[in-house]
């Protein structure tokens, strides 16, 4: 059995997760871009109040390899971003320091 | 029949609530609730948990280590370290082991007896018939030779403390059991009444005048006990197993045993009453050669090492009896901010916080002001001018400070920079002190009135020229304090007060440094490094880092004033979050906004923390 459910969801912010709901079922959100905009990715634990949950609340149930382009998709964004990101004269190192490291590729579970 | 009264010498109290029923609250606690007109008791859970293991593990046979001292400072004589020396000790502190002074005789399956600063090692064994008298005491440090034994001997019985020991049974030459008792004063031993069953490995507790010798072997397995009462032995109750070389704690009216041999390798616990012996939960790992510490009470016992199926172990397990139930700490969904930003003055309470100026979507600085009540957000007064990588600091939406911070020029990477002070008092912003340098990316915490700011930049962001001043604000003016260990930024990294605040440098190497209104020092090493965290909590024992780095994440980490600890995990990773600090405590944190570059987040979050209830269970007669 699979552990995880994947869903996209807005985050309607108070209650749209309850703490209860964090002790019931693995939850966690991402930022995802669809293309268009960007969107919540959730990943959720694979029992019954995670898959009601993710019904309660509209959400779109996906595959673990469609929550993954989702994510891939906003990481692209955010590592062009930075790329583009640049002062003159400014070394590689100086550019870590002014911005951060470039970001990554998120990893869903 | 017999009354409760009779049974326990008190009457059961008559209460309106649960909650004021017993003063003591204490597992077996019987009350009457007269509003529910119901029996009520505190019923006791039992269960094994396992903690850290010791390195050093003990490669003999027989009843090897000897444990002292209770669940959260025992003391345990290891023996085969370095190979075949049998002088290691360890200690153990509710958590983790540390190497403890060596014996200064070396042995292996001895007795022991007292605590972690005042044991009791005697007899023992470094193979074959080479059975030892030797008795030693440690301090808490190092071992001292005090009177042998009269009688030397290997897998004996003991019990007692450093100076009112007792040491029973056993044998010499190996596996010739004895039945010789002696008594320790402090000084030297004296030979007592004999058991009446010559026995080894035997499972033991209690104290020189109230102690068990519990089943082992004579020479074959018996369950049988007997009871010394400080000057002779008596036959007691047989425990539901018979088994040798187990581990037991406690004391003759509430005592267990733990482990063994059957002479299969056994798991099972056993618990007495002070009149029968139960069936208890199972030790997570089964083993036998196992020791507890002798000085912890049998609803705190502590088992260690000992040999499980498939080799000789370290491993550690605590046992707990409690009716108390656990809730676990979580974060959940708050109010959406009304606009996705990071990086503006932050400060408040989770029911009463507050968000200023920033970088909104546009990548610039903003001057808007945005109040939360606990469930929703709404404008306030906007600041005078606009600000990101702001300090914040403050107790409400109606008490706050932001100072410092930055402005775009144009675009970045050009700012310029800001030493002003901004007051708000639920609606509108008005001039304070100015900080004692021009500086962005400050760690703000404490209120309006007595406020403190550590680190930031003088350049841009992030980059090279950062500071290590601090300075602390009372209402009016701003006054330099002492400099932090590293310079750094800490935007959002401060938390605390003016005289007990700790932060995490936003650069590396990310360290964690404690203020105590004096000076900064070295606080414990975060579990890890990242930037762009948010920091949050009341004190430097009382605090919390979430989320944070270039690829951002959801964990959290929580301070004790000594060391950081995993916590939940927020529900949506991100960086650069804005938080209520200084006066919001960790259990009740709130964090919002934040950025996942290149977008920014308008996500609320709020904590709760771990709780434990006295749970009562209804004595039902039907």
């Amino acid at each position: 059995m699979a552990l995880f459910i994947y869903g996209v969801a807005a985050n309607t912010g108070k209650g749209f997760f309850t703490a209860e709901d964090r002790r019931n079922f693995f939850l966690r959100g991402y930022r995802g871009h669809d293309g268009s905009n960007y969107v919540d990715v959730w990943a959720i634990g694979a029992n019954e109040r995670g898959a009601c949950w993710l019904a309660d609340r509209g959400g779109t149930e996906k595959t673990k390899a469609e929550a993954q382009a989702l994510l891939k998709a906003a990481d692209d964004l955010a590592r062009t971003a930075w790329d583009n990101d640049n002062v003159s004269g400014e070394s590689a190192d100086e550019k870590v320091v002014r911005i951060g490291e470039k970001p990554g590729f998120t990893t869903i579970p | 029949m017999s009354t409760y009264k009779e049974l326990k010498g008190l009457r059961v109290k008559y209460v309106p609530t649960d909650t004021t029923a017993p003063s003591t609250a204490a597992s077996g606690d019987v009350w009457y609730n007269t509003t529910t007109s119901q029996l009520k008791a505190y019923v006791g859970i039992s269960a094994w948990a396992s903690s850290a293991p010791y390195a050093q593990v003990m490669a003999a046979g027989g009843t090897n280590d000897t444990g002292m001292g209770t669940q959260t400072a025992a003391l345990v004589t290891i023996g085969n370290t370095p190979p075949g020396t049998f002088v290691a000790t360890a200690e153990y502190n509710g958590s983790g082991w540390a190497a403890g002074g060596n014996l200064n005789t070396g042995r292996y399956q001895a007795g022991g007896a007292g605590t972690q600063t005042a044991g009791l090692v005697f007899g023992g064994t470094t193979g074959g018939d080479n059975m030892k008298d030797e008795t030693e005491e440690y301090d808490g440090s190092s071992w001292t030779e005090s009177g042998d034994l009269n009688t030397a001997r290997r897998a004996h019985g003991r019990a007692g403390t450093q100076t009112a020991g007792l040491a029973f049974g056993g044998s010499y030459p190996a596996s010739t059991e004895k039945n010789e008792t002696e008594e320790y004063n402090g000084t030297s031993w004296s030979e007592q009444d004999n058991l009446s069953d010559a026995r080894d490995f035997m499972a033991s507790l209690g104290i020189q005048t109230a102690a068990f010798a519990i089943s082992g072997e004579s020479p074959s397995l018996v369950a049988t006990v007997e009871e010394y009462n400080g000057s002779s032995w008596t036959s007691g109750t047989n425990i539901n197993t018979a088994r040798f070389a187990a581990g037991a704690g406690g004391t003759t009216s509430a005592g267990i045993i733990f482990g063994g041999g059957e002479p299969g390798i056994s798991a099972k616990s056993e618990s007495w009453d002070g009149t029968s012996w139960s069936e208890g939960p199972d030790l997570g790992t089964g083993r036998k050669s196992l020791t507890g510490a002798v000085a912890a009470p049998s609803t705190l016992a502590l088992a260690m090492g000992g040999e499980d199926p498939s080799d000789w172990t370290g491993a550690t397990e605590e046992y707990n009896n409690s009716f108390q139930v656990i809730t676990a700490g979580a974060w959940a969904s708050g109010g959406a901010m009304p606009v996705a930003v990071y990086a503006g003055a932050s400060f408040g309470i989770q029911t009463s916080a507050v968000h200023s100026g920033g970088v909104p979507p546009a990548n610039q600085a903003a001057n808007n002001t945005y109040e939360y009540n606990g469930s929703a957000w709404s404008s306030g007064g906007a600041l005078p001018a606009n600000r990101q990588q702001v300090a914040g600091a403050g107790a409400s939406e109606t008490s706050g400070l932001a100072f410092c911070g930055s402005i775009p020029t144009n675009n970045q990477p050009s700012f310029t920079f800001h030493n002003n002070t901004y007051e708000y008092d639920g609606s509108s912003w008005t001039n304070g002190g100015n900080y004692t340098a021009t500086l962005t990316g400050v760690g703000g915490a404490g209120t309006q009135t007595a406020a403190i700011g550590a680190g930031g930049t003088s350049t841009a962001p992030g980059a090279p020229g950062m500071t290590n001043t601090s300075a602390t604000y009372n209402g009016s003016s701003w006054t330099a304090g002492p400099n932090t260990g590293t310079s750094a930024t800490r935007p959002n990294m401060v938390t605390g007060t003016t005289t007990s605040a700790v932060s995490i440098a936003n650069t590396p190497p990310f360290g964690c440094e404690e203020f105590d209104g004096s000076s900064w020092t070295t606080g414990g090493a975060p579990i890890s490094a990242g930037y762009s965290r948010i920091h949050t909590g009341t004190s430097n024992s009382d605090a919390l880092v979430a989320g944070g780095d270039a690829t951002p994440r959801a964990q959290c980490e929580s301070y004790n004033g000594t060391a950081w600890a995993t916590s939940p995990n927020l529900g949506v990773a991100r960086a650069n979050m804005g938080s209520a600090r200084g006066v919001a405590p960790t259990a009740a944190a709130i964090v919002f906004g934040g950025s996942t570059p290149p977008g920014n987040h308008n996500q609320t979050e709020e904590f709760t923390g771990e709780t434990t209830a006295d749970t009562a269970s209804t004595i039902d007669f039907d």
